[in-house]
């Protein structure tokens, strides 16, 4: 059986863990207030807006529909732009970012509809203003929904980072097929799932935790 | 006594499926201070956009609403603001934020309005205590009881100081004992701070209860309003009818039914509306001592409190004839109790 080292494994994983929570942060940075805009923009939305809607909704609806390997060579030339090389971890980081933060958008904006209505009528009896609205009334009540929405999020990243290696963006995916598919090391392969499924399994925890927690239950 | 709410001509039309729906029809409306003034309706009719038009949630295709003499279309955004400020809301689904313990809900509004920490933990604890649930502050509402619930909904209400509370369906989710609690609350509100109080039900108990005005929508249109002790003793329309049966019933049961069918001949059904309680004792010896050869037997009797006095419906079946009829008729009238045939 053929080993593998140790510093190996390691350093997969930092680069895992490095590409999940920059892009994660950023593309959360990204996705919150483009979740915001379109349920207070859409139709019978407290700041009803047409145009800003069917823009917002059609940006996230097109990148949305493109498998991450492809928007990973696809956008290139903006990752070029931005981090001023085209391939490794932080080259990879860009169409990551570019990938998740329309996801957290979507899933987001269906936490914040869920929020009763009954709520948002309160808040305008009170003559609330539509940023007190948000702040108050509509962030708090969404919040333990939003969590599990980032933990999904999350693991939906740890999947694409699996394919940041065609970039040399390294990662535990990147040793999965580098290491083990190419040079037939079934080993590798099954530790780098064993690998995968913890970390999922600690991400679903916390975040289920954390949710459950927000809930008083 | 001033007028706080004017409804003048409110129409509202929406559309459904590009069909026009008429929601509300040329309805008029005044609520006096110190009223609690419900109006009563199936569902469907119309009341819920109505009381959502006095805090702007719903806006008039049609007529005027003024509040405090001020028509509240008219008023610029800051001055929406302030007279949401006077108005308070209640919900049939309380409308509580499960994110926040009591203690936090009660205090929302006052932290919209930016004020002092300590002002807030003062006011909430207030009323906290008023509604009986000081012990309950650190609690969060999945861990209380309906009724619980509506109490912090009327707590944070009235943490603002409102003039107007309005009540949407308040007790419409309760059992009959939680309701009777609430409603009593109310009551209270209603006399310790002269709060004007604007309810929509479908319950007639509420109306009997609690209010002193009532007003009938059906259709999108009021059918009868008036004082509640009025509207239960004289109702006219069907639905009113209907509605004050639900609370006073008024069947004759079936067995005495069938037996004055058949002796259709030999009696005569009378029925008799009186407020207070003297006047039935005093009304009924009257009669039997003026008219000792008639036989007389109470078929039906009915007595409910309204507005601290009673109503009492009775149903009395006279064996005379047609011309000793008029004349008992006419003998009851003079004590100003209203009779009227009761055809079987």
């Amino acid at each position: 059986m053929n080993r593998i080292s140790p510093d190996l494994i390691w350093q997969a994983m930092t680069e895992t863990v490095y590409m999940v929570s920059v892009s994660l942060f950023i593309g959360t940075l990204l996705g919150l207030p483009l979740a915001l805009f379109l349920v207070l923009t859409r139709p019978n939305g407290i700041k009803e807006n047409k145009i800003v809607y069917f823009i917002l909704n059609s940006i996230i609806n097109i990148i949305r529909s493109l498998p991450f390997i492809i928007l990973l060579v696809a956008i290139v030339p903006f990752t070029r732009l931005i981090v001023g090389k085209t391939y490794g971890t932080e080259a990879a980081i860009v169409p990551l970012i570019i990938y998740i933060a329309p996801f957290i958008a979507r899933l987001v904006e269906t936490s914040l509809l869920e929020v009763n209505p009954g709520i948002i009528e309160l808040a305008k009896s009170f003559g609330a203003k539509p940023l007190q609205i948000v702040r108050h009334f509509l962030i708090p009540e969404a919040l333990a929904s939003i969590i599990l929405t980032l933990t999904t999020a999350t693991i939906g990243l740890i999947g694409a980072t699996a394919m940041a290696g065609t970039v040399g963006g390294g990662g535990i995916g990147n040793l999965a097929i580098s290491h083990g598919y190419q040079r037939f090391n079934t080993f590798v392969i099954i530790l780098t799932v064993v690998i995968l499924i913890i970390i999922v399994q600690l991400i679903q925890t916390l975040g289920s935790y954390l949710a459950k927690k927000i809930r008083h239950q | 006594m001033n007028t706080v709410i004017v409804f003048k001509h409110i129409v509202k039309e929406f559309y459904q499926k590009k069909k026009k729906v008429v929601a509300l029809n040329d309805v008029s409306l005044e609520v006096q201070k110190g009223d609690i003034y419900g109006i009563i309706g199936y569902s469907g009719a119309g009341k819920s956009t109505l009381i959502r038009m006095v805090n702007g949630l719903e806006n008039p295709t049609s007529g005027q609403i003024i509040v405090d003499g001020k028509d509240i279309q008219t008023l610029s955004t800051n001055e929406k603001i302030l007279n949401k400020k006077k108005i308070s809301m209640i919900f049939q689904h309380f409308n509580l934020l499960e994110s926040k313990n009591v203690f936090d809900n009660v205090a929302l509004p006052l932290k919209l309005r930016n004020e002092s920490k300590e002002a807030i933990d003062r006011k909430v604890k207030e009323m906290l205590s008023f509604v009986g649930l000081e012990d309950k502050d650190k609690n969060y509402p999945n861990q209380l009881s309906g009724g619980q619930k509506q109490r912090v909904g009327i707590a944070r209400a009235l943490v603002t100081n409102p003039e107007i509370l309005l009540c949407d369906e308040a007790t419409s989710a309760l059992d009959p004992k939680t309701t009777k609690s609430i409603l009593k609350l109310l009551k209270r509100i209603n006399e310790q701070f002269n709060i004007t109080i604007l309810l929509i039900t479908h319950e007639m108990e509420v109306i009997r209860d609690l209010c002193n005005k009532v007003a009938v929508m059906e259709n999108g249109q009021l059918s009868e309003s008036g004082n509640v002790i009025q509207v239960f003793g004289q109702p006219k329309e069907q639905t009113t009818k209907d509605f004050v049966e639900t609370v006073i019933p008024n069947n004759i049961p079936k067995d005495l039914l069938d037996f004055y069918q058949k002796n259709q001949q030999s009696y005569t059904l009378l029925r008799l509306k009186f407020l207070g309680e003297n006047t039935a004792s005093s009304l009924l010896y009257q009669l039997n001592k003026r008219f000792n050869h008639v036989e007389s037997n109470i078929v039906f009797a009915s007595v409910t409190e309204l507005e601290g006095t009673t109503l009492g419906i009775f149903t009395i079946a006279f064996s005379a004839n047609e011309s000793i009829i008029q004349e008992i008729k006419a003998f009851i009238k003079e004590f100003n109790v209203i009779v009227e045939d009761v055809k079987i």
